[in-house]
C-alpha cells in the first residue's frame, strides 16, 4: 500500500478557490466542456476517493499537497478527450493524469500571485486500495465533481510556511 | 517543417505531435532537455523545439539557454510551451533567446498559431 504525508498546519479556505476555478477553467476553456463543483467538505478518510490520482506537492511561502482523483473510466475519457483521440496509445492514462494534475496546480499557482511556491513533478498513484496520510493536527478538504464522464475528486491540504 | 517537441509528459508530446503530423509535418520528440540537445544535434535539421520548462535532468530554460549558446543552431526558433505564468519567467524566457511562450493547456489551434508566428510564416 503506498503511503504520502500531507502538511500539518491550519487550512486557510481562501487558498481552495485557485485550485478549484483552475479544474473549472480546464474543462470549460480546454476540454469544452462543464464541471459541477459540489460541496467542500473536510475530509476525514485518508483513502484518495477513486482508482488513480495524480499528486502534486508544493513549497515555498505556502506548502502543502494537491491529490486530483479519478475513476479509470474517467480518467481514460478524459484523456481521449483532452488528447482528441478516440483509441490511446498504452501507458497515456497515468501520465494524462500526472499532466492534467501538474496543469491545474500550476494554474492555481499563479493565481496565488503573492506567494513564491514550487510544484514538484506529479506522482501518479493507481490501485483499488491506497492511503495518503495526513499527519496529526493537519487538515485536508475535499471537493467532490462531476463532469459529463462521472466524478472525480481534488483533495488539497495548503498552509502558510511559517519558515517560508 | 519540422518540430521537435521536449516535455517529461508523453502526454504533452503526443498533442504536439496530434497537432502537426496530420499536416504533413514531422515530429520528433525528448523527454528532457539533455535529450534535446542530443537530438538537435544528431538530426540537423529541426526547424523548431517547443520546449516545457519543468523537467529533469535539464529543464526548459537551462536548455534554451544551451541552444543559443550554440552557433550550429542559431536559426532554430524555441517556443515554450509551460505552466509556468509569471511575468517574470516569461520575461525571462524572451530574454534569454524563446521566440515564443504559450500557456498549457494549449489549444492546438493556438500552438499552431505560436509555431508558425516564431517561424515567420502565416498560419
Amino acid at each position: 500500500m503506498a503511503t504520502a504525508t500531507m502538511s500539518k498546519n491550519a487550512f486557510k479556505v481562501e487558498y481552495m478557490q485557485p485550485f478549484v476555478d483552475s479544474l473549472k477553467a480546464l474543462f470549460d476553456d480546454h476540454l469544452g466542456y462543464p464541471l459541477t463543483v459540489g460541496k467542500l467538505r473536510v475530509k476525514e478518510n485518508p483513502n484518495p476517493s477513486h482508482e488513480i490520482s495524480g499528486v502534486i506537492t508544493f513549497t515555498g511561502t505556502v506548502i502543502g499537497r494537491a491529490v486530483i482523483s479519478f475513476p479509470m473510466d474517467v480518467a481514460e475519457n478524459l484523456t481521449k478527450d483532452y488528447l482528441k483521440m478516440p483509441e490511446l496509445p498504452d501507458g497515456v492514462v497515468p501520465d494524462a493524469v500526472g499532466e492534467l494534475a501538474n496543469i491545474i496546480v500550476g494554474r492555481a499557482k499563479s493565481a496565488l500571485k503573492d506567494h513564491k511556491i514550487t510544484i514538484s513533478p506529479p506522482t501518479v498513484i493507481r490501485g483499488n486500495s491506497y492511503t495518503i496520510t495526513m499527519q496529526r493536527g493537519a487538515a485536508c478538504l475535499s471537493i467532490p465533481c462531476k463532469c459529463k464522464h462521472g466524478e472525480l475528486v481534488l483533495d488539497l491540504s495548503i498552509v502558510d510556511n511559517a519558515g517560508g | 517543417m519540422k518540430v521537435l517537441a521536449v516535455d517529461d509528459s508523453m502526454t504533452a508530446r503526443l498533442i504536439v505531435k496530434q497537432c502537426f503530423e496530420p499536416l504533413g509535418h514531422t515530429v520528433l520528440e525528448a523527454e528532457d532537455g539533455k535529450v534535446a540537445l542530443e537530438v538537435l544535434a544528431s538530426d540537423g535539421s529541426i526547424d523548431i523545439v517547443v520546449l516545457d520548462w519543468n523537467m529533469p535532468n535539464m529543464d526548459g530554460f537551462t536548455c534554451l539557454t544551451e541552444i543559443r549558446k550554440n552557433a550550429s543552431f542559431k536559426d532554430v526558433k524555441v517556443i515554450m510551451c509551460t505552466t509556468e505564468a509569471e511575468k517574470g519567467q516569461i520575461v525571462k524566457a524572451i530574454k534569454a533567446g524563446a521566440n515564443g511562450y504559450l500557456l498549457k493547456p494549449v489549444m492546438p489551434d493556438a500552438l499552431k498559431e505560436g509555431v508558425m508566428k516564431a517561424l515567420g510564416v502565416s498560419a
